[in-house]
């Protein structure tokens, strides 16, 4: 039953897609997404954590995970693929593929793609992420 | 497809199991000076693949894992903390790889990753071949 409730909601956002209002909000969600990696990449703190909804159920946890990362880790994250795929009246829907590599000869570190759902949420009048699932990594 | 997105949706922060992560691209190392099967070193490493993959429980050649794991870190912090975690699965929990199930799955992959390279690795022995690895 839940599943059939999901795969409506699915259908609806895949359909909305198609939509006007999808084609221009995808340069803006996709741009969320750049400004977080490419904020990850200089390891602005602040900065990537404000591409996130203060609301998120992950935002501590991810902030946490940063605040490691930028001191334990020398790597860097590029979007390989992003696909709108639709919205309500709240959430938008994403996916993308992210690609998250380390310096050569870097050890203890194994170069991956992840291909993830995203949730992005409207903020203070900006989207932000909200929330992630990974459904599969790819390695190298 | 539809379903399976909406799994992906529906899941949230739940982990799922993860296979086969890093198996499609590690090979064994052989040392093929003097060996009279260097010409078949090919041929049975593909071979050798497909059954550590039957061994393992792994996915098909050249997928990616599948289903992988979910939540508790959003944008470019995932795929660092999943990277982190298969080189290193200590380092991996210290850098957020635990939040929120990622730990979990990664440490699945982990597991069939070296059920797989051992499969992989005895195969090739059992063909007669020198592994280094």
């Amino acid at each position: 039953m839940r599943s059939s409730a999901a795969l409506v909601a699915v259908a609806t956002l895949v359909a909305l897609a198609a939509s006007p209002v999808a084609a221009q909000l995808a340069p803006a969600i996709q741009y969320v997404l750049d400004n977080n990696l490419a904020s990850f990449n200089k390891r602005d703190l602040n900065a990537t954590m404000n591409t996130i909804d203060t609301r998120s159920p992950d935002y501590a946890s991810t902030k946490a995970a940063l605040e490691e990362q930028f001191k334990e880790l020398d790597v860097t994250a590029s979007l390989v693929k992003f696909t709108l795929i639709g919205h309500d009246d709240e959430f938008v829907v994403a996916r993308a593929s992210i690609r998250t590599a380390a310096k050569p000869g870097t050890k203890d570190f194994v170069d991956n793609t992840i291909d993830a759902i995203l949730l992005f949420h409207m903020e203070g009048g900006a989207w932000k992420l909200w929330d992630e699932t990974i459904l599969g990594v790819t390695t190298e | 497809m539809k379903g399976w997105l909406a799994v992906g949706i529906g899941v949230g922060a739940l982990a799922m199991a993860t296979t086969g992560a890093a198996q499609s691209n590690w090979s064994p190392t052989v040392d093929t000076y003097g060996s009279s099967r260097a010409q078949f070193v090919n041929r049975d490493m593909e071979e050798c693949r497909q059954l550590a993959f039957q061994v393992s429980g792994g996915s098909a050649v050249g997928q990616g894992a599948r289903g992988a794991v979910g939540g508790g870190l959003v944008g470019a912090a995932g795929g660092a903390a999943i990277g982190a975690a298969l080189g290193n699965a200590g380092r991996g929990a210290a850098v957020g790889a635990a939040a929120g199930g990622v730990g979990r799955g990664v440490q699945r992959a982990a597991q069939t990753d070296q059920a797989f390279q051992r499969a992989f690795s005895n195969c090739m022995r059992q063909r007669g071949h020198r592994v280094l690895n």
